[in-house]
């Protein structure tokens, strides 16, 4: 072949232009520390990498709502438990009222009694950030209130309790006296949330069928599962006065016809009464409570305290659950990040080796071509 | 045989050589000169004269009368320079389309952080995150800004492309410019060149110049050129005549409206113009093929998207909303609630035929609180038989979120039939960048391979034309040597003349 000078000279051009090209791209490469900066480099591995970073993020979302899940049904899990300890101070306060049906021992139980009504109620009107746990879907609506007896109707209105006449001419006396109780505002929904590509898990326990039987604002039935209305009717047999005021006051000094003044209630056990006045037929006040009603509401108050117990195992099983499905997600995030790093991440010990190496070549290349473009012809050999 | 025939005889031998080294400083001087071809003097002996004598029958025949310059021959090979002007053609148009597309790569930025598949993945989030928390204000705003920067990521590519489709435009409009202004130099070259051939005569120096002009023409358009034995040239392009003789025929352009208002090439008499290779065919592959592909996906991607999310969204309450009970429809119609869209769907915001473009979310959900998650209506029990406003919804339902949040894992259905794809949408979304990937890998491998072949040809079109300057150097020796002894034979000649003139008839004196 015939070599002219130019194509010599364009040929080492050309060779300095590509080596220098490889050598851009090498350090290009090094300093970005990806393979690849382009798609269209490798489409295939590139296209894999984009799949997988979409995996990524969606992984992340996921655990974002795991996170905030937990914490949802952690608050879930520590008012429950509130409130079984609650329901077990409960009844052994309802077994101590048994054994000691004395006056004072029993005021005590009844006061402390209110106070764990009080306190139940506050705690099944948990709050996370701002939504109450219990409520359903209505979550921005208190889903639990107590409700002072006879101030709603129809809503725990008033109950009936018979005393029976120990006067066989005298018939039984049948008197109804307005209960305390707690209303559910919620609905009967159930939150439930994604946790990984399509599997669900139950987030909310729902107030209403863990407390009070669905409805809510129940008064007390052995059919009922209501937890306030058994809380409550402890308390009120414990206090067994108080649903006897109005019955005491309106036969004391109520003419009929005309309703019982409750609103001038007087403590039946009130000294200054003339025993003399008080009906036949009152329970006397000195003799222990009434056991069979107060042992009507213990039984119905362990029911009530399985189900809610039932309720923080299931609440703690789905906990358990979801760490499990965290740490999947963690275990899957690593897995992926790993395989992504290979696809894209350049390993640098065998860069720095490609970039020595195409710099000795470039070097080469640009010695080799300063002797091709230094003087060399005939002509300088001519003398 | 005259005395001064040898005189005559050693001056055409001087201006001979005087002429070859005219040509080698002409090579020289142009070793580095584009599209340059070597010439070379090529010399030639004289016609012989009978000697005519008193008795010629002893006499040696004929005798020969010096040397002169035949022709300058000018190195170039027609095979070599049809091959590679097919080859450049090839090499321009996949070199052109891939600039071209790594520029549409580049502008889409697909693999980074602002990738679609990125915007797209924090939308899906949003609507999850949105979901643990849904009467979140914060929350909701930050579904909102997800879904903005989803509409403008998609909007921003349309515009991205239609601008460097108008660019491309642009490049096409000045390239056919050129082939006109080209078109008319060769016609004119064809004249020069018809005018100065002849049989001992050859145009060199614009025969070089036509040969530059056809390189650029074959670059632009891949066209096919004829010689003819005067040295003019007939060039055409995708079976058009563009230049024979002296006459050139034009291209015309005009912008055409089913097209974008994008130019429309056709010839001056109306037909229209096939390109089969050359810049103007990639640049017209790209700007009408690969661009409108990737418009075309977004488009796709853009209606889906607002369809399924608009047919959820449309089915949930905002915060704020209530619903009105109407006990003549049957369940789940009985429920009647705002039914706002998510992506506006009514012109003049929303351009159908440009989806990708003009999609954007509803006005009303700047507000965020008219976001429907919910699909849950607090309803009175028993239901009244009779209609019934003012509902109220449960604000801690997220299953509208939920269900949207679930689009990404569903298997849609991209484009109208018959060529629909049925796919995940950043599955969708994936095979569009990768199909766009291998448009340009494909250009880039082509555009390679056809370059080391046209450097072969290069190298073998340099080869027979180019100047060696060993070559030249020898010449130069050699013209001068001869010169030289031309010189010496001038004196020589002289000489014996010398002797006849003053010398002869002396003797005894």
């Amino acid at each position: 072949m015939r070599i002219t000078h130019r194509l010599q000279t364009d040929n080492s051009i050309q060779n300095m232009r590509k080596s220098l090209e490889k050598l851009y791209e090498l350090q290009i490469k090094a300093a970005s520390g990806k393979k690849y900066r382009r798609a269209s480099e490798n489409p295939a591995k590139v296209s894999d990498t984009m799949s997988m970073n979409s995996s990524l993020r969606i992984l992340e979302t996921y655990s974002e709502a795991i996170h905030t899940t937990k914490e949802w049904m952690e608050m879930t899990d520590f008012a429950l438990t509130r409130i079984s300890d609650d329901i077990t101070r409960a009844k052994s306060l309802t077994l101590d009222g048994l054994d000691d049906g004395s006056l004072n021992a029993r005021d005590g139980i009844v006061a402390e009694i209110d106070g764990i009504i009080e306190q139940v109620v506050e705690m099944a009107n948990t709050k996370d950030v701002g939504r109450y746990v219990f409520g359903g879907f209505l979550t921005k609506t208190t889903p639990f209130e107590f409700v002072p007896g006879g101030s709603v109707s129809p809503v725990g209105a008033s109950t009936t309790v018979t005393i029976p006449s120990s006067n066989p001419a005298n018939p039984d006396l049948t008197i109804d006296y307005p209960v305390d109780s707690v209303i559910f505002n919620g609905d009967d929904n159930i939150i439930e949330r994604d946790i990984s590509g399509g599997e669900t898990i139950q987030v909310s326990v729902n107030g209403g069928e863990a407390f009070s039987d669905g409805t809510g604002g129940q008064v007390f039935d052995p059919a009922v599962k209501d937890m306030y209305a058994t809380l409550i009717r402890i308390r009120d047999v414990l206090a067994e006065e108080d649903y006897l005021k109005p019955h005491v006051s309106s036969n004391l000094y109520a003419t009929p016809p005309g309703p019982p003044a409750i609103e001038v209630a007087v403590p039946f056990d009130d000294p200054n009464l003339d025993p003399a006045l008080l009906p036949a037929g009152l329970p006397d006040p000195s003799q222990p409570v009434d056991r069979a009603l107060l042992e009507e509401a213990y039984v119905q108050l362990q029911e009530v305290h399985e189900i809610v117990l039932e309720k923080q195992n299931g609440n703690g099983s789905r906990l358990r659950l979801l760490e499990t499905a965290l740490e999947r997600a963690t275990t899957q995030t690593l897995e992926l990040k790993g395989l992504i790093s290979r696809n894209e991440d350049v390993d640098f010990a065998q860069i720095a080796a490609e970039i020595g190496h195409q710099e000795l070549i470039y070097q080469t290349t640009i010695s080799v071509s300063g002797r091709v473009s230094a003087k060399m012809s005939l002509f300088d050999a001519l003398a | 045989m005259s005395s001064f025939s040898g005189i005559h005889l050693a001056l055409q031998a001087l201006l001979t050589q005087q002429h070859g080294l005219e040509v080698t400083s002409h090579n020289v001087a142009n070793s580095g000169t584009e599209g340059y071809h070597r010439q070379e003097a090529i010399f030639r002996a004289g016609p012989p004269q009978g000697a005519p004598g008193l008795a010629s029958a002893t006499f040696a025949g004929q005798v020969g009368t010096g040397v002169f310059v035949d022709n300058v021959k000018r190195y170039s090979s027609e095979l070599t320079d049809m091959r590679y002007r097919r080859e450049l053609a090839d090499t321009r148009q996949y070199e052109v389309q891939s600039e071209y597309l790594l520029q549409v790569e580049g502008a889409m930025a697909e693999t980074g952080e602002d990738g679609l598949s990125a915007i797209l993945d924090s939308f899906w989030n949003g609507w999850s995150y949105v979901s643990t928390h849904p009467d979140d204000t914060t929350r909701r705003t930050n579904l909102l800004e997800d879904a903005k920067n989803l509409t403008r990521g998609l909007s921003g590519r349309v515009e991205r492309l239609n601008d460097l489709r108008r660019d491309q435009n642009m490049a096409i409009i000045q390239r056919v410019d050129e082939i006109n202004e080209i078109a008319a130099q060769v016609a004119r070259l064809n004249i020069e060149i018809g005018r100065f051939s002849g049989p001992n005569t050859s145009p060199n120096d614009f025969l070089d110049e036509q040969d530059l002009y056809l390189d650029r023409l074959s670059e632009i358009a891949g066209v096919k050129v004829s010689h003819e034995n005067t040295g003019q040239v007939m060039v055409s392009i995708g079976g058009h005549v563009l230049v024979h003789g002296p006459t050139a025929h034009v291209i015309n352009y005009s912008p055409e409206p089913t097209n974008f208002n994008l130019v429309d090439m056709e010839w001056e008499d109306g037909q229209p113009l096939f390109l089969q290779s050359g810049e103007l065919a990639g640049l017209i592959e790209g700007r009408d093929v690969v661009v409108n592909e990737q418009i075309e996906s977004l488009n796709n991607l853009a209606t889906t998207l607002i369809t399924e999310v608009n047919a959820l969204h449309q089915q949930g309450f905002g915060l704020n909303d209530t619903a009105t009970y109407d006990p003549t429809l049957p369940p789940p119609n009985d429920i009647i609630g705002p039914q706002r869209e998510f992506f506006t769907t009514t012109p003049p915001i929303f351009d159908p035929l440009n989806p990708a473009l003009s999609i954007t979310v509803n006005s009303e959900l700047d507000d965020v609180n008219n976001i429907a998650l919910s699909q849950t209506v607090v309803l009175p029990d028993p239901l009244p038989g009779v209609l019934t406003p003012g509902l109220p919804i449960a604000p801690g339902d997220a299953s509208i979120a939920d269900e949207i949040f679930r689009i990404k894992d569903n298997a849609l259905t991209f484009g109208s039939p018959p060529n629909t794809v049925t796919d995940t949408i950043s599955h969708y979304n994936n095979m569009r960048v990768t199909n766009l990937a291998l448009d340009v890998n494909r250009a880039e491998t082509l555009s390679n391979q056809h370059d080391n072949l046209l450097q072969v040809l290069k190298e073998k079109r340099e080869s027979v034309s180019g100047v060696n300057l060993d070559e030249e150097a020898a010449h130069m020796l050699q013209y001068e040597r001869s010169y030289q002894a031309a010189v010496r034979l001038m004196t020589t000649v002289d000489e014996m003349l010398d002797r006849i003139i003053n010398n002869m008839g002396l003797v005894g004196r």
